[in-house]
């Protein structure tokens, strides 16, 4: 019976240190994720990065221009693709149709979502339940990042970006109120992937 | 040379002390490894599985909704915590490890083991109670807030409702 009971433990000791790496993988890989300054801490070669192959559609007519950003004080850069291939003109003996073009191209992708906005969009705050959209100083360390508040129909001046943050397209803007000026970065969605900035055009577009 | 030994000498090396004689965990040392392990398995569950935008951005945007007072002080801590968070969780994971150790040398608490074990067993506790007491405390200032919150706006109605049941009187009375 206490041999029974001991092989009984022991399977179960296996199973549990099994449990325990797959944990230990799955926590420090999100601790990487969420906090970027983790991510140097954690890393064998803190000064250098990778990006997957899998990440990135590369069309045959297609060029990619990274765009190199940091935040406002931040001194971490991002290397961020273009939304926007640039097309090289290809000699061809047949016209392509400008449908077939523009479904073909590559399109980034955060948590599934397309980014609504260009850099040099105005977007317009929709918030109609009177909360706030925090313009932040970095686009993750969350709340303690905060710059400044925008509010209901404010205007928000797209200067950089996106970043994909925690599954949010963030962007860096320019947000004027009264005599001063915050740049810093603004979710585009909430977490529940309703808008938060939309467009001059359909400033209310919040479902 | 022949060196004549006491039995007092004979019983000390070929008996080892009582004192340091392996034994099974007690029931509640059991019960306290056992609770350990879940809420660190918890912790670590609740910190890859929950978004983060659930502890930081829903509160944070939050203002001036439910919260007429202590917006900015929710989201202090809100803040705080999840700053803090990191720190706790790689506190839990040294501890899961520590908790099992402890399981495997006692193959699952079945077998005896030296009485240091039994103090590390009974140690490895209060790391764990340290996270979860930020975390209770965490939730404490919440529960607070939510409750002074709740009194101002049943206060806010039942004036409301006063001033509306005074109008209403006096328009009758005339």
């Amino acid at each position: 019976m206490q041999i029974a009971r001991q092989v009984i433990g022991l399977l179960a000791t296996v199973v549990l240190w099994v449990g325990f790496a797959f944990l230990t993988v799955l926590t420090l890989a999100t601790l990487r994720t969420r906090y970027p300054e983790w991510d140097a801490r954690l890393s064998i070669h803190p000064y250098t990065t990778s990006v997957s192959g899998s990440d990135i559609m590369q069309p045959e007519n297609a060029v990619w221009t990274p765009v190199l950003s940091r935040t406002p004080t931040s001194q971490r850069w991002v290397v961020t693709p273009t939304v926007r291939p640039t097309l090289m003109p290809q000699p061809s003996n047949t016209a392509i149709p400008q449908s077939l073009i523009s479904t073909s191209l590559p399109v980034m992708l955060c948590n599934g979502r397309a980014p609504s906005f260009e850099v040099g969009d105005t977007a317009v705050v929709d918030f109609n339940r009177g909360s706030a959209l925090r313009i932040l100083n970095s686009a993750v360390g969350g709340a303690m990042q905060t710059l400044a508040q925008a509010y209901d129909n404010d205007l928000l001046s797209i200067i950089d970006g996106p970043i994909c943050a925690d599954n949010i397209w963030y962007w860096l803007v320019i947000y004027r109120i009264r005599d001063e000026q915050y740049t810093g970065w603004a979710s585009e969605t909430d977490a529940r992937d309703n808008p938060i900035m939309c467009t001059v055009d359909m400033p209310e577009c919040r479902r | 040379m022949f060196q004549p030994l006491s039995l007092d000498d004979l019983l000390r090396q070929h008996v080892r002390s009582y004192a340091v004689w392996p034994e099974p965990l007690q029931a509640l040392l059991k019960r306290s490894v056992l609770l350990t392990l879940l809420t660190e398995v918890g912790l670590l569950l609740a910190f890859v599985f929950v978004p983060p935008n659930v502890w930081t951005l829903l509160v944070v945007q939050e203002q001036g909704g439910f919260f007429l007072v202590g917006g900015d002080y929710l989201n202090t801590i809100t803040a705080f915590g999840y700053q803090a968070l990191p720190y706790l969780v790689l506190l839990n994971l040294v501890m899961l490890f520590v908790t099992l150790m402890i399981l495997t040398l006692t193959l699952f608490m079945t077998m005896p083991v030296p009485i240091l074990m039994h103090r590390l067993a009974a140690a490895h506790v209060f790391p764990t109670m340290l996270s979860w007491g930020s975390l209770l405390v965490l939730a404490v200032c919440f529960a607070v807030a939510i409750v002074i919150n709740l009194v101002i706006w049943v206060i806010i109605i039942w004036l409301t409702l006063t001033v509306i049941w005074v109008f209403l009187s006096s328009l009758g009375n005339n």
